[in-house]
């Protein structure tokens, strides 16, 4: 009788609640989130042993106590609903306090964990109070080989009471024995199982044995999202990549495969390279106010290839030989190096530019059809079709010009794409390093072609826009293209100038991260 | 209804740790000195258990309870089995301090009943506990008495008697449960009951004694820890700083992080003046169990440092965690009175504090209600709940300061004088707030 009292109190305060914190949305079934009491701490670690990383994604459920106890610490009389700008800040400070206390062993080595990502929300709680969940995603790249022991021992908030969870998987790579489930009983915190004959989790410690290859794992964090492990080094891999890394890690390797592998690498690196970035943008802007050829097109299409299958070598020897190296330290770096290299190039496009433009005035309607423009410099011996006026020929221009199109190559090609490092590291953990190494050169090969291919076309509308204004020079709307075609070279050269240092400014952010 | 879950765990945690009760199960709640700091009681569960746990001490409870739900898995018409994992299951709501087993005990314990109706005197048995557990002390004692119509040469069932009548007041009936439990099954379970209500009746050597002799027979860390903790808090209340703190550490020793032996290591360093330590200390226990009497203890250490904006914190959480008690409608208790009436709303805690008197009129009860009427003006009155409280002589500086300055508000200042500095003649810091209080109501009589 008192029970049904209990329930009937407890319903009437309930619905109070809800209206009291004006959420019409949360219906009744929401509200108890802590079956546990209002004052547990719940924890759920969720371990995704990959190839090159060990991933942790970790949410932490704080019932409306310790969330009032935590509110009260980091943002003081606000209480749990801060200002907006502060929520960010804070996420982050817990996360990375959280990953001090994590402690993820390879072996007898302790692998120190980086947040990669972090959020907090407030969820309605009991009584009109707030509850507090973080969401990390953590992790420590490692290399792990056949056989390697991993630990993850969770020493946060030691002593309190509350639900503590871990789960593990593996991504590309097998667990061979887990003390963990696989899956989340509470869905990540989500819903907590109330049944008779089990008792609430308290896990703190999962040791894996884990061995390469094996199927690729579903992102986790399911429609709440925020719990998908993305380091920096398969931070831009596509689906498809993982798809197809995950494909070449199971089949055994015949001829008929292999060539399958390299002509679907191939596609892979077209593919990548109508992805955004690669200094395409720069080269299309480059090729179209410098008047491009063919040849030069090419050129920088296979800059960029080589630089690229160099660098990723370079980094995937690096990272395979030593876990020290983290990619998430050496992307930024490329990155400023790309972004200065760009940025040079785009200061000497400028002066040579605006150069053109002096020169131009100078000589009047003396070359007012179409050529003056830059001539000094684009009249360079790569320029295909004879000029009509030689105008001294330059044979020096020939050198910068060469110069800004490696360089650009250089720049466009320098930070290697995680897919194509994923495709070598899967061959070099497959135990067929050969392999891995041939699927990169196919990807730089179909970077290049495709690049190559775009080249071409801007080039050859380049050249077409260049013909209809000599042309019909005399018609006020051509005379507009006409104009349009002199600026041209200051708006690239200075747009070349903004993305390298947007770029490099980007990458000291990173660094200093 | 989940939401029932909330009352039940503010409950079990409010009263949580700071309360443990003896042995196995029963006798939930001790009220744990909220503000005054001291109280002696405090008795605190490691005791193995009694029922037909008793071959299961603490640390192997989790493994008892793995194994039977796998039993039961496989043999769900097993009304034994039941029974014992219900038990078991409030068992480790005591020790975890984890309410999330109560609704478990519950179903199980109904479960085993549903199964075998009659003389089923483990079921009833453990819904003794769990009512204890939930401060139902007259289902407990019902349940208990039912229990021992069944078997009447049932140990545990009059454990459960015993902690049940403690609670409502009826410390005779109480004291000869506990000595018949002694002669069925002499133990620590027994022995703990007994030392209670030695203590209870001020007679804190006799309760030390029966500890210490007890000692020899834990075997278990937790139970050791439990003994230690028990022999800590004797020791504070009667002042002796370094033996507390001895017995606090084997405590600690006995089981690391055990939460009750932490806020005693904490008073402790206050009482020595070493606030830096009582400060960390009293951080990580409010942290560990944001309970309303480790809040307002650390609340409290923080008030007197001058750290009023962080006291205020405390207060706050303090203020939510008996507001979502309240929301969840369960039944008020002594904390709640306490801290209303030193930290909230002195008309709240009126209210508070008749709700816990009639739902156990015990000397706590008593103590609570006189002081709680005094903060309210009611001296006359106060004065008669304040005798009540004293009628078995327990030592207590917080009773003793509560008695103090009712009497000095009804010019009694021979009285007064006499039972304030009885207060701080037991243990001179009972409370960073209290005792200060206490040495100045002396200076103006």
């Amino acid at each position: 009788m008192t029970r049904w009292a209990y329930r009937l109190a407890g319903a009437v305060a309930l619905a109070g609640a809800v209206l009291l914190a004006g959420s019409p949305g949360a219906g009744a079934a929401e509200l108890p989130r802590h079956p546990l009491g209002n004052a547990t701490t719940n924890q759920y670690v969720g371990v995704r042993v990959a190839p090159d990383r060990v991933s942790i994604d970790y949410v932490l459920d704080l019932a409306e106590l310790p969330a009032y106890q935590l509110c009260a610490a980091r943002f003081g009389s606000a209480g749990c609903r801060p200002a907006p700008a502060q929520v960010m800040p804070a996420a982050a400070a817990q996360c990375a306090e959280i990953a001090s206390q994590l402690a993820v062993r390879a072996g007898s080595r302790p692998l120190p964990l980086v947040v990669d990502r972090s959020s907090l929300a407030f969820p309605p709680g009991a009584a009109g109070l707030l509850t507090a969940r973080f969401e990390c995603v953590l992790s420590a790249p490692v290399r792990l080989a056949a056989g390697a022991a991993v630990q993850v021992d969770n020493r946060a908030y030691p002593g309190t009471v509350g639900w503590r969870e871990i789960t593990a998987i593996g991504d590309r790579m097998t667990l061979r024995s887990s003390t963990a489930p696989a899956g989340s009983s509470s869905d990540r915190l989500a819903r907590y199982p109330d049944e008779l004959l089990s008792s609430p989790p308290d896990q703190r410690v999962v040791d894996l044995v884990v061995s390469p290859g094996g199927p690729a794992a579903a992102e986790p964090g399911g429609a709440g999202g925020a719990g998908t492990p993305a380091g920096p080094a398969t931070r831009g891999v596509d689906r498809l990549s993982i798809a197809y890394t995950t494909l070449i890690a199971r089949q055994d390797l015949t001829i008929g495969f292999a060539l399958l592998a390299v002509a679907l690498a191939v596609g892979l690196g077209c593919l990548h390279a109508l992805a955004p970035g690669h200094g395409k943008t720069v080269m299309a802007a480059y090729l179209v106010g410098a008047r491009g050829s063919a040849r030069q097109a090419m050129s920088i299409g296979l800059t960029v290839a080589a630089t690229h299958t160099v660098g990723v070598l370079v980094l995937g020897t690096v990272l395979s030989a030593s876990a020290a190296v983290a990619p998430e330290r050496v992307y930024p770096w490329l990155g400023m190096a790309s972004g200065l290299l760009l940025a040079l190039v785009g200061i000497g496009m400028l002066r040579r530019a605006i150069g053109a433009v002096r020169h131009a005035r100078a000589h009047a309607h003396g070359h007012a059809h179409g050529h003056d423009l830059g001539h000094h410099h684009s009249s360079g011996h790569a320029h295909p079709h004879p000029h009509p006026h030689p105008h001294g020929g330059e044979p020096a221009a020939a050198g910068p010009r060469l110069r800004s199109l490696i360089g650009m190559g250089v720049a466009g090609g320098l930070v290697p794409s995680p897919s194509a490092l994923l495709v070598l590291l899967g061959g070099i953990a497959l135990g067929r390093p050969w392999f891995g190494l041939l699927l990169v050169v196919a990807y730089g090969l179909g970077m290049a072609g495709l690049l190559t291919g775009i080249g071409l076309l801007l080039a050859r509308s380049r050249a077409l826009l260049d013909r209809r204004a000599r042309t019909r020079t005399g018609t006020r709307r051509w005379r507009l293209a006409n104009v349009l075609a002199r600026a041209l070279p200051i708006g690239t050269a200075a747009l070349v100038l903004v993305v390298g240092l947007g770029v490099a400014l980007s990458a000291v952010r990173a660094v200093s991260i | 209804m989940p939401l029932l879950r909330k009352p039940l765990a503010m409950a079990g945690t409010a009263l949580g740790l700071a309360v443990l009760l003896l042995a196995a199960s029963l006798v939930g709640s001790r009220p744990g000195g909220t503000t005054q700091g001291t109280v002696a009681p405090q008795l605190a569960g490691g005791a193995t258990a009694p029922f037909a746990l008793d071959t299961a001490s603490a640390s192997t409870l989790a493994a008892t309870v793995t194994a039977l739900q796998e039993h039961l898995r496989a043999q769900p018409k097993d009304s034994q089995s039941w029974a014992t994992l219900g038990l078991a299951y409030v068992e480790q709501a005591r020790l975890s301090t984890d309410p999330a087993f109560y609704p478990k005990a519950e179903g199980a314990l109904n479960r085993s009943l549903a199964l075998e109706p009659d003389n089923n005197d483990a079921a009833l048995l453990g819904l003794s506990a769990l009512a204890a557990g939930r401060h139902e002390f007259a289902a407990a004692e019902s349940y208990a008495r039912r229990a021992l119509a069944v078997n009447p040469d049932s140990a545990a069932g009059y454990g459960a008697l015993s902690d049940a009548l403690t609670e409502l007041g009826q410390y005779r009936e109480a004291l000869t449960a506990a000595r018949t439990m002694e002669r069925l099954r002499p133990g620590l379970p027994s022995l703990a009951r007994l030392s209670y209500q030695a203590e209870l009746r001020g007679d804190l050597a006799e309760a030390r004694r029966l500890f210490t002799d007890a000692l020899p027979q834990a075997s278990d860390p937790a139970d050791v820890a439990f003994v230690q903790h028990q022999l800590g808090d004797l020791a504070w209340t009667a002042g002796s700083l370094r033996s507390a703190e001895a017995h606090y550490r084997a405590a600690l020793q006995a089981e690391p992080g055990h939460v009750a032996a932490l806020f005693g290591r904490s008073r402790v360093a206050y009482a020595r003046g070493d606030s830096a330590t009582a400060l960390e200390l009293a951080a990580t226990v409010a942290q560990r169990r944001p309970t309303l009497e480790y809040v307002v203890w650390y609340g409290e250490l923080l008030e007197s440092a001058g750290r009023t904006r962080e006291a205020r914190d405390q207060y706050g959480l303090a203020r939510i965690a008996v507001e979502v008690q309240r929301a969840a409608g369960v039944t008020v208790d002594l904390e709640v009175a306490l801290y209303e009436a030193d930290h909230g709303d002195a008309m709240r805690a009126l209210a508070a504090a008749e709700a816990a008197y009639r739902n156990r009129p015990s000397v706590f009860s008593a103590d609570a209600y006189a002081w709680v009427l005094h903060v309210n003006g009611m001296d006359r009155l106060a004065l008669e709940y304040a005798n009540r409280a004293a009628r078995l002589g327990t030592e207590s500086s917080s009773f003793a300061f509560h008695r103090g300055l009712i009497e000095r508000s009804l010019g009694m200042d021979v009285a007064a004088r006499r039972d304030l500095r009885h207060a701080l003649g037991l243990n001179p810091h009972f409370s960073p707030l209290l005792a200060p209080r206490a040495e100045r109501a002396l200076a103006s009589l």
